[in-house]
């Protein structure tokens, strides 16, 4: 496992302000794995994307928060209250205004669709049936008596997230959601997720691969790799204030020499002729080097500069 | 609790059918495989009939339940995604008991009905006259299967809770391997004469005492179990 020595430390972070979910340096140790000192947040009525290729931790990070895995160290704060202050029965109770939807579709395969309406009546007080059956009808979901192993996973999807949605949590976790989905569905989805959004009563955390997604929904972006969060900021800054500048060697050298951002040492990822560079911020980087081309970043050249960058 | 208990009701009813058809036919097999021991009258065929049914249907029902509820666990993670809902991890054990449990209750019943008609049907065929097994014996094979049942389940389920069914089912033959080493084991003789004295005293009591004792035994076996199931399972990560 390589060690992510730096974070790309860009301000505005989830971790400022009044949040619904807050992780204070959460670790986790697996033998070939482990989070190490995970701090982040999920502010009220916002959309945190939790960024990562595959096996970074998302989903480990997930599962602590949910209660399924047990962190070695670190803090869970769950609507104010530190969830390792609680009793089982309170954080039980705490947990009703959680909701979950995994990235697959893991109720007990036999259950039918309206089984598992009825499972989640049973275990969320404030579930609302009339809510389930609109949403169900909305995303063309109208087969009662299919049972879970008989629905695709586009269906499945939808099942998962009309039983989340109707449970009016205050909070929403979901793990890849868009995964393996065609994109009508997928955007069926988030379609369905923004519309559930809009009062701004509820939050959202939600990890993905699929960075367009993220793009169109998220308010904030935690990037995570290697088991620690490497980047924290809001999706804007990617796409307004971040850049990507295509150098030439000489050209890069004389950056490198000069380098202006003291908060992010600089990433490289070289091409085949050339060297393309993170830059934290455009507009100061343009002034500095006006004869370099830079353009404007995404979350996908960002993942690509943290996993396969270089440090310089 | 309730949700829980629901979706094992819901794993259960759609397994029954799956359940059914080869607990029938080892029954089937176990009654005519004793059949030639047993005595030519209506009774004693009649019992025979109904305690070939409790035995092998209480047994082989109870475990088909218990897989199928811990089998179902791990299907696509649903161990993990339970415990995302609003419960505690002691609900969650102590619902799996509790749907255990009322799973045997329904076999014992079902079994004990589907026993006596049998039992009656093949009497009235062979000697053209109903016989039922008596109140006592049926006391007596109901309860010393139940106790067994119990027993059985109490030790095996907190290795379940622990690793899960992939991994636990390695372990499900121990307990009876541990029965076959008792005589092995050093100080054999006073396992033995403690095992004597025990059937001495307790056959003293007549068959109502012994299966209230079994029962008793084994509900206590259980009740001890569930409690060790939590305290395991309150430290699994998944």
């Amino acid at each position: 496992m390589t060690n992510v020595t730096y974070r790309i430390d860009l301000g505005a972070g989830t971790n400022e302000g009044p949040s619904v979910l807050r992780i204070r340096k959460l670790s986790k140790s697996y033998r070939d794995f482990s989070l190490q000192d995970v701090s982040m947040a999920v502010p009220e009525g916002m959309v945190v994307g939790l960024v990562g290729r595959n096996g970074a931790g998302k989903t480990t990070l997930m599962k602590c928060v949910l209660g399924a895995t047990l962190p070695d160290a670190g803090s869970i704060e769950l609507f104010g209250q530190d969830v390792a202050t609680l009793s089982d029965v309170q954080l039980a109770r705490l947990r009703e205004r959680v909701c979950y939807v995994s990235a697959t579709i893991s109720y007990p395969q036999a259950m039918t669709t309206r089984d598992v309406a009825h499972l989640y009546q049973l275990a969320y007080p404030r579930f609302d049936q009339q809510e389930f059956e609109r949403l169900c009808a909305a995303m063309g979901l109208d087969a009662p008596h299919r049972t879970v192993s008989e629905l695709s996973r586009g269906m499945g999807m939808k099942l998962q997230l009309a039983c989340a949605l109707a449970t009016n949590a205050g909070l929403l976790i979901l793990d890849e959601p868009t995964a393996g989905l065609d994109p009508i569905v997928r955007d069926e989805l988030l379609d369905i997720l923004r519309a559930w959004m809009g009062p701004g009563t509820h939050s959202v955390l939600i990890s993905s691969h699929i960075t367009s997604d993220l793009e169109h929904l998220a308010d904030y972006l935690v990037m995570i790799d290697d088991g620690q969060v490497v980047l924290d900021c809001e999706r804007d800054i990617i796409s307004d204030v971040m850049g990507v500048a295509n150098l030439r060697s000489e050209e890069l050298r004389h950056v490198l020499d000069t380098w202006p951002f003291e908060q992010m040492r600089p990433r490289v990822l070289r091409h085949d002729l050339s060297w393309a560079l993170l830059v934290p911020d455009r507009t100061v980087f343009q002034q500095a080097y006006p004869d370099c081309a830079c353009d404007r970043a995404t979350i996908d050249d960002v993942m690509s500069f943290v996993v396969k960058g270089e440090l310089r | 609790m309730k949700a829980l208990l629901y979706s094992d009701w819901c794993v259960i009813k759609s397994s029954i059918k799956g359940y059914v058809l080869p607990a029938l036919a080892i029954m089937a097999i176990a009654g005519l495989t004793g059949l030639d021991a047993v005595e030519p009258n209506a009774l004693a065929i009649s019992s025979h009939v109904h305690s070939v049914a409790v035995s092998t249907g209480i047994i082989m029902l109870s475990l088909f339940g218990f897989f199928g509820f811990f089998g179902n666990d791990e299907r696509e993670g649903w161990e993990g995604v339970r415990l995302s809902l609003p419960v505690t991890r002691r609900t969650v054990v102590r619902s799996r008991y509790v749907a255990l449990l009322a799973w045997m209750g329904v076999v014992l019943i079902a079994v004990n009905l589907l026993g006596a008609v049998a039992g009656i049907v093949i009497a009235l065929v062979r000697y053209g006259q109903p016989a039922i097994m008596p109140a006592s014996e049926l006391l007596m094979a109901n309860g010393a299967i139940l106790a067994f049942a119990l027993l059985y389940v109490a030790i095996v389920t907190p290795v379940f809770f622990k690793m899960g069914i992939t991994k636990a089912r390695m372990y499900v033959s121990l307990p009876f391997l541990a029965c076959m080493l008792l005589p092995l084991l050093p100080g054999k003789e006073a396992i033995q004469a403690f095992a004597h004295g025990m059937s001495e005293s307790v056959g003293a009591m007549g068959p109502l005492p012994l299966v209230a004792l079994a029962l008793v035994a084994g509900l206590a076996c259980y009740a001890a179990s569930a409690l060790v199931s939590e305290r395991i399972y309150a430290r699994r990560s998944f």
